[in-house]
């Protein structure tokens, strides 16, 4: 038989519907990649120990002439920021090392409505807070292509488990690139829908203003999938959109005679690999076979997209994980010995044990950026900012539909290669974060290997509530492109 | 920054090895945002959440969570359904 | 005015809004349920919970705002206050902050014969955060009131007397009565006061260090607390010490305020708009749809009982403490048509008896029909003044119309003329003597002929027939 973990998920709901296989039959081989694999990769935090059970009710359900669901039978794989009633949710922290939701994001309720099975929960940078996999509690994740370096962050697992087949799907989230980069670099494709499409009710919050789930995989046609699965209003959560225009997957083949391509002037500016910049030319120049014309837009504010960043999600982060405090859930310092001297040293004990270093930082960072002196200069400075930023993306899509650019400067680098250097580590941020600050879709699409044997991929953004354009225009690329996130290792 | 001052506001114990990297981090960090100040922000409305959909507010009713006992067996340390935490006065 | 101090007053009022569910999730608001049993993802704030803002809440904080006479924000926003307290789940509490919904308005009220008016600086919405009990070595957190809705009305430092405070909350409360948005029971802590007090020279220009009273749960104690606090600062500034900035508590076996232990570090609440809700638009057509809703409130009201009734100024605002209380006389009046008689029914007899058991005027065992009916049978003389207490009396025990006990316990009016004379004969040919004396001018025994005579009809009789038979017969 074929070797079921490199089939799409499209591709395997349809082999269980058509019974050429069972969906057991692709969970074994799933849980066996797993195991040969993960030792060395550590893409999963936490199994799901019923994942066979669901497989084979699956099973039942195809025997008995039941409807399976679009995403009927295929195992995916959850970033552990995502709640998953009555199996482990980390955050990738210590604070949370024996949490077990009582309530599962809406997210993963919806893949379940759809029939996906949820097959593990994945590795990431510590309450998403990182680019690089380095800052999780369970040790790092490692690039597929190359284990000497990082598979990118913060949803790093969930890049990995795609890229090295151990899940046709995933989940990550993304705030800042958490998804585009590491599909960047683990040569795989992931999405970022637009601020509201996707429901942030049971994800857990790192910056509440920028928090956006979306998929990874194998295939644009796989996320459009996954998009039209999770996607939609939620009553849990008042940001969510109503926003109807859910048609993915229908859209896909449709021309792209006459679509602008915007290439913004500051993206090509500064240190880019030269590698990473052909790449951009190679898909220029497919967009172009297929019939796309180019405007070169200016997006000013830009430049400013990372401090601005930094400030609003350390700000709402610093608020945000308040409420790990070991009262209700979470981690408790052992107070046996050396009873708490106050409220103060209870608190600043549990939360001081419970993250690392990284958190800390930032929510040292965001504390002082909204605190009595500084508000105005920082947080509500960098917010009028993102004001004007918003406003240069919404006047480019005057001009444009979609934007071309790099997802980051270079390829994967090394395991501790900036890890000690948090302003560099910041600065990768740099194509990334302007989308989440002004609520866009954007995705990350492979497009070659580096000559260092990394996957360099390209970062399309569209204006907001255009995804069904923006799989498409990925889509038509994608299949013009023809390149093969196939390890050979 | 006043990091010890920080850190107790946002209740973090943190090591003295910590102390001294942040403060040192801290420096050029706030430094690397001080380019915000060349925007003219003047009479720009600060922008919290990228969204302007106003949808409508929640109908009151309650609805009773059947999960509520398995919400209080992850607590640290718990005295009947309460939570139990040192003196607070 | 104590000597030439002058006091500064200013209270924030807390009132439970009336909702079945919270204000930012969907879980019961009921009280006195089991420990930690009116919980939800949200209001325990576990990871990846949101919040999302209950519509009656706002509607109610709205007509709340209208009545007490203030400006509704069109866009009104909701800000994280970020601290740290075992009972507040997320470690901030949602509240609003520099854009509340409701600012500007006033409220009015009678004190000292004079009308007094308060401004309101702000209401604005929020949520409660939960209880912690105290046991020695440890506390234990119930979170049972966490993010119940709560709307804090702020009033201007314009109050200066501790009279005009008590009055002046008592008139927030009955407002919110009236509009049914909040129960005002102060012993379940639907409604809290915490009062600001300072004191300055009578001719000063700034104010004083202002003192906050918080955990007053009557409006007696408002009273008692800030005249004790007025005092105190006065004393101890006259002695040369300084007020110094701080929350107090009072306490109500002995009349005085005390110190809260010091707080850790000075309070940065870090304030800032919570990016889980967007901001809440209220339209102009919304106001006005909830403005077309508003009951008549408590001052109309009482100048229409004036008006229509023609009852005193003070009757009216007897009547109209409490919306039931003035629904239930406005239907006794209406249906008895004797106004006045309806008023001194419910303000005396009933009053007294609801009082002297504790009861509601929603429970009252008399309902206004049924005191109509009793005034009607006295204004059609079916039953003296007299035997109308003694029928009232019966309502209270007996489910029953007064017509009905009249009837059965054979209370009618002796209004037969021959029966009544039989009766007056009996009396003059059984006390010869008191007729004697009477006839020889003693004419204060006239009162002992009545008394014989309305023993003799064991109440019943027509005393103005008596009186006509008595005066012929005894000449």
């Amino acid at each position: 038989m074929k070797d079921l973990t490199q089939l799409t998920a499209k591709e395997i709901n349809s082999g269980i519907k058509n019974k050429q296989f069972k969906a057991s039959e692709v969970m074994s081989s799933f849980l066996e990649q797993i195991d040969a694999k993960d030792k060395e990769l550590n893409a999963f935090i936490t199994l799901n120990d019923k994942a066979m059970d669901l497989a084979n009710a699956v099973d039942n359900k195809i025997a008995s002439g039941e409807d399976i669901g679009a995403l009927g039978g295929v195992p995916i794989a959850i970033k552990d920021m995502l709640c998953t009633e009555g199996l482990k949710t980390t955050a990738g922290s210590k604070m949370l090392e024996n949490f077990i939701p009582p309530y599962s994001a809406t997210v993963v309720n919806k893949l379940e409505q759809s029939g996906a099975i949820v097959i593990g929960k994945c590795n990431q940078d510590e309450f998403a807070m990182g680019s690089s996999n380095e800052t999780s509690y369970y040790g790092n994740c490692k690039n597929p292509w190359n284990t000497d370096y990082v598979p990118g962050g913060s949803s790093g697992g969930s890049a990995v488990a795609v890229a090295a087949s151990m899940a046709p799907i995933s989940i990550g989230t993304d705030t800042g690139g958490s998804i585009r980069q590491p599909a960047n670099f683990c040569g795989v494709v992931g999405v970022k829908p637009t601020y509201g499409r996707v429901s942030r009710y049971g994800i857990i919050a790192f910056a509440s203003s920028l928090d956006q789930a979306g998929p990874f995989s194998k295939t644009i046609e796989d996320s459009a999938m996954v998009l039209e699965s999770i996607c939609g209003e939620d009553p849990f959560d008042a940001t969510s959109s109503a926003n109807t225009d859910l048609s993915f997957v229908s859209s896909l083949n449709n021309d792209l005679k006459g679509l602008k391509v915007g290439l913004p002037k500051e993206y090509s500016d500064g240190e880019i690999d030269g590698e990473v910049a052909a790449a951009v030319e190679t898909a220029k120049k497919q967009l172009a076979d297929l019939g796309c014309e180019f405007v070169e837009v200016s997006l000013p504010y830009t430049k400013y997209a990372v401090p601005i960043y930094y400030i609003i999600a350390t700000s709402e982060a610093s608020s945000n994980l308040a409420r790990y405090d070991g009262v209700r859930f979470g981690h408790r310092a052992d107070f046996k010995d050396k009873p708490a001297a106050d409220l103060l040293d209870f608190y600043s004990r549990n939360r001081g044990e419970g993250f690392g270093t990284e958190v800390k930082r930032r929510i040292t960072l965001g504390t002082f950026t909204l605190s009595s002196g500084y508000y105005d200069a920082y947080y509500n400075k960098a917010c009028q900012v993102r004001r004007l930023l918003q406003q240069n993306f919404t006047d480019t899509f005057k001009q444009c539909d979609v934007l071309l650019s790099p997802v980051t400067a270079t390829p994967a680098f090394k395991i501790g290669e900036r890890i000690a250097d948090p302003i560099t580590m910041y600065k990768n941020d740099i194509f990334t974060t302007s989308t989440n600050l002004a609520g866009l879709p954007g995705l990350s699409l492979p497009v070659a290997l580096h000559s260092n044997g990394l996957p360099v991929g390209v970062q399309l953004t569209a204006g907001a509530f255009q995804e069904s354009h923006l799989l498409n225009i990925a889509h038509k690329l994608e299949q013009s492109i023809g390149f093969k996130g196939e390890i050979h290792s | 920054m006043d990091i010890e001052n920080v850190a107790s506001l946002a209740r973090l114990q943190l090591s003295e090895d910590e102390k001294i990297k942040f403060k040192e981090q801290m420096g050029s960090i706030l430094n690397y945002f001080e380019d915000l100040k060349d925007v003219n922000t003047e009479g720009v409305e600060a922008l919290v959440t990228p969204t302007d959909i106003n949808k409508d507010y929640r109908k009151d009713g309650s609805v009773s969570w059947d999960k509520a006992s398995d919400a209080l067996e992850i607590a640290p340390l718990k005295k009947g359904n309460l939570f139990q935490v040192p003196p607070v006065v | 005015m104590i000597g030439d101090w002058k006091p500064v007053i200013g209270l924030e009022i807390h009132a439970q809004l009336n909702t079945e569910s919270k204000m930012f999730s969907n879980d019961s608001t009921a009280f006195g349920q089991g420990d930690n049993a009116n919980i939800s993802p949200v209001s325990l704030g576990l990871p990846g919970a949101l919040p999302v803002v209950n519509k009656k809440a706002i509607e109610n904080s709205i007509k709340t705002g209208l009545a007490l006479n203030c400006k509704i924000r069109g866009t009104s926003v909701f800000a994280r206050k970020n601290y740290f307290y075992p009972d507040l789940p997320k470690g901030y509490q949602i509240s609003q902050f520099d854009k509340p919904l409701c600012e500007e308005g006033y409220v009015e009220f009678h004190i000292n014969d004079q009308v007094k008016r308060v401004g309101i600086t702000r209401a604005h919405m929020e949520e409660d955060a939960g209880k912690s009990t105290h046991h020695g070595d440890y506390s234990l957190i119930n979170l049972n009131r966490a993010g119940v809705p709560l709307l804090e009305i702020v009033s201007e430092p314009e109050i200066e007397t501790p009279a005009e405070a008590a009055e002046y909350a008592r008139t927030v409360r009955q407002i919110l009565r009236f509009l049914d948005v909040c129960d005002g029971n102060l012993e379940e802590g639907s409604l809290r006061c915490d009062c600001n007090v300072s004191v300055m020279k009578k001719d000063a220009t700034e104010f004083g260090t202002k003192v906050e009273i918080k955990n007053i749960n009557s409006f007696r104690f408002v009273e008692k607390a800030i005249d004790y606090e007025i005092k105190r600062q006065i004393e101890v500034i006259e002695s040369g010490g300084e007020i110094m900035q701080e929350t107090r508590l009072f306490d109500s076996t002995k009349n005085k305020t005390y110190s809260m232990r010091k707080k850790e570090q000075a309070h940065d609440y870090r304030y800032f708009p919570d990016p889980d809700l967007l901001p809440v638009q209220v339209s102009d057509e919304w106001v006005s749809e909830i403005k077309s809703t508003l009951p008549e409130l408590p001052r109309d009201m009482a100048k229409r009982f004036q008006q229509d009734y023609g009852l005193p100024e003070y009757d009216a605002s007897v009547l109209t403490q409490e919306k039931s209380l003035a629904q239930y006389f406005e239907q006794a009046a209406k249906e008895s048509s004797n106004a006045k008689a309806a008023s001194n029914w419910v303000m005396v007899e009933l009053q007294r008896e609801l009082n002297d058991k504790k009861i509601d005027i929603e429970n009252s065992p008399i309902s206004a029909s049924r005191l109509a009916q009793l005034i009607q049978l006295i204004d059609k003389k079916v039953i003296s003044g007299k035997i109308a207490k003694k029928v009232f009396a019966f309502m209270l025990e007996d489910d029953k119309n007064p017509e009905d006990i009249v009837k059965e316990k054979n209370l009618v009016q002796i209004t037969d003329e021959s029966a009544l004379e039989k009766m007056v004969d009996e009396i003059i040919a059984s006390n010869p003597g008191q007729v004697e004396q009477y006839k020889a001018g003693k004419t204060k025994l006239f009162g002992f002929f009545v008394g014989q005579a309305m023993k003799a009809s064991k109440g019943q009789g027509n005393p103005e027939i008596i009186n006509k038979l008595l005066k012929s017969k005894l000449g």
